[in-house]
């Protein structure tokens, strides 16, 4: 079982410090939410847990070696992330673009074996994208495009998928399906790394989470541990009204403070 | 859609013949009229071991006309046109813009500028390598200067890379415009730079193949090699970076290697536009977005069409050769929204 640790990590980007000495280990088999304000930092976070961006003091480790002696393709194969700028401007099709899932495990020129075009086919069948293959990708609308990216990821095989704000382009009913999706992949032994501002979702969705309050870790642990009128209060400078849903699960409401 | 894209075996199909005929009718059509027969001995006689190839029935002036005329002419036409091509293609992939072309980093116009500094110095005058050489020597600088402004902590912005590229560009054209303007009491000189910066592929030699042959082979390699990294990077920089690309590295050996290409083909043929720009995006609509595919059919699509373009370019009206640049454009246009109007037949997204 992988398991993926940032260890008092902190990251300077473009001379400001967004991330101050922050831990978090990411457990298997979970959907791991990690939520808080605009410019608090989950995106710069998530950002380092795939080893995208570099940390300028701590590390990334995973299975207890850090990202950084491991080779970028060794990573690309480990860690797969989902970025929330989707941008498909060329006529690729989607079978095109889930198929670049294989290319960490794959040398330059090297051939499709047998298991990359049945990486890629399972990978469609879990989005729900088979029926799109032939198309251009750029001619799908924005949560068909998710799910293509999404599929990119799964096709990679990995052992930790880390989507950032999955679901802020889209209506209702396809964020609703990413994040069924999410679930279901944890249940297959998929390590799911969310970053989001939708609380609800986070409320809902996953079983771990960490809320981030500029740039440092302020609460982290179960979803009941951290989603809270409290917690929440605490870190978004709101008052946060717990309402229960028909099937008993919480859902939050909120107001500006002094009122 | 992707179904509309045309098999690859069917566009080397249709492709390899364009090429062979533009070949022969490019080195057989001119001033002076050669028959394929003769062209071709010409050619074996000299590739072959000497007296493999009866050569009595063949006039000393034809074999000057095909071996030292024509054939370098040719060659220049086809490698310039694949590098502007192949270099086109990655500029278009890095910069996920249909419309890039292969100047847009500053490259075009610092050869240009190199080129005007070694014909207002005298040097050009020296010898027929000086002009290629400056030409190449400003392509890389500029890349130089245009990198050294956007890059901060080892990043590089594509769209602060694109500005500077597009600031460097304007301002090195100026220069080039200035020296123009200083040397304008000079006839001879000013009529070089205008010319040249037009483009053409009068009195090319075997010098000048041998100038440019090994740069457009490297850049074609060096493109074809970093295919794959292109697909990842037209996806954006960090599913590129996720996916296993070192994305800076990466680009910076991009960058380089369309540098490379664009230098050794203005060195040799001056401007000669939209071929870069043409000839990329047109084979994309044909094979489809993916480099592995679009670089080496980029390429040869390049090197058949101005090999016909500069066939067209002395010929159409003899005995004065219309300036390549124009060709290419006056060709490449049409063709271009042609193939543009077929593309909103089929979907009503280009």
């Amino acid at each position: 079982m992988s398991v993926l640790e940032a260890r008092g990590i902190s990251v300077v980007r473009g001379g400001r410090r967004i991330l101050h000495d922050v831990g978090l280990r990411i457990e298997s088999g979970a959907v791991t939410a990690l939520a808080g304000p605009n410019g608090s930092g989950k995106s710069t976070l998530l950002r380092a847990l795939a080893g995208i961006w570099t940390v300028s003091e701590g590390s990334v480790v995973l299975d207890e070696v850090p990202l950084q002696a491991r080779s970028r393709r060794d990573v690309a194969s480990r860690i797969a992330f989902v970025a929330q700028d989707i941008r498909i401007d060329f006529a690729f099709t989607v079978a095109e673009i889930v198929a670049m899932g294989r290319y960490p495990h794959r040398g330059r020129f090297d051939r499709e074996a047998a298991a990359d075009r049945q990486a890629v086919d399972e990978a469609m069948e879990w989005c729900g994208i088979a029926s799109l293959r032939g198309r251009c990708a750029n001619t799908l609308s924005g949560g068909e495009r998710q799910r293509v990216v999404i599929a990119r990821g799964l096709a990679v095989q990995p052992d930790f998928i880390l989507l950032d704000e999955p679901t802020a382009n889209l209506d209702i009913e396809h964020a609703i399906r990413i994040l069924d999706l999410c679930a279901a992949l944890a249940r297959a032994g998929k390590s799911i790394v969310v970053a989001t501002h939708d609380l609800n979702a986070v409320a809902r969705y996953t079983s771990r989470a960490a809320l981030i309050d500029s740039g440092r870790i302020a609460y982290c642990g179960t979803r009941a541990e951290v989603v809270n009128s409290q917690t929440l209060e605490k870190v978004f400078q709101v008052r946060a009204e717990r309402l229960l849903s028909a099937d008993g699960s919480p859902v939050y409401m909120f107001h500006r403070k002094d009122t | 859609m992707g179904r509309s894209r045309l098999r690859v075996p069917v566009f080397y199909a249709v492709l390899t013949p364009v090429l062979i005929l533009s070949f022969l009718s490019a080195t057989g059509i001119g001033s002076t009229s050669v028959g394929w027969p003769t062209i071709l001995r010409v050619a074996a006689s000299k590739l072959l071991p000497v007296g493999w190839i009866q050569m009595n029935d063949i006039t000393r002036a034809d074999t000057v006309i095909v071996w030292l005329i024509r054939v370098p002419r040719v060659l220049v036409a086809a490698f310039v046109g694949m590098g502007l091509a192949v270099a086109g293609a990655v500029m278009q992939a890095l910069f996920r813009n249909p419309l890039a072309e292969p100047a847009l980093v500053g490259t075009g116009s610092g050869a240009v500028l190199g080129a005007v500094i070694a014909f207002v110095t005298g040097w050009s005058a020296r010898s027929v390598i000086s002009v290629p050489l400056a030409a190449i020597t400003g392509a890389l600088l500029a890349l130089v200067v245009v990198y050294a402004i956007s890059t901060r902590g080892g990043v590089t912005p594509l769209g602060t890379l694109l500005l500077a590229g597009i600031a460097t560009t304007s301002l090195l054209g100026s220069a080039s415009s200035l020296l123009l303007s200083l040397n304008v009491a000079n006839w001879q000189i000013a009529q070089e730079i205008v010319f040249w910066t037009m483009g053409g592929l009068d009195a090319r030699s075997w010098t000048h193949v041998w100038l440019c042959a090994p740069f457009v082979m490297l850049g074609t390699v060096a493109a074809f090699v970093q295919s794959r990294d292109l697909d990842l990077l037209q996806q954006g920089e960090e599913s590129a970076a996720s996916l296993g690309v070192d994305v800076e590295t990466s680009k910076r050996t991009l960058a380089l290697t369309a540098a490379i290409l664009t230098g050794a083909c203005v060195a040799v043929a001056g401007m000669v536009g939209f071929v870069g720009l043409i000839v990329p995006h047109a084979v994309r609509l044909l094979v489809g977005p993916s480099n592995r595919v679009l670089i080496p059919a980029s390429g040869l699509t390049g090197a058949a069409f101005l090999v016909l373009c500069d066939l067209a370019a002395r010929t159409v009206h003899p005995p004065v050769e219309i300036r390549l640049g124009v060709i290419t454009a006056l060709l490449g246009g049409p063709l271009f929204i042609a193939l543009l109007l077929r593309r909103f037949r089929e979907v009503n997204t280009v």
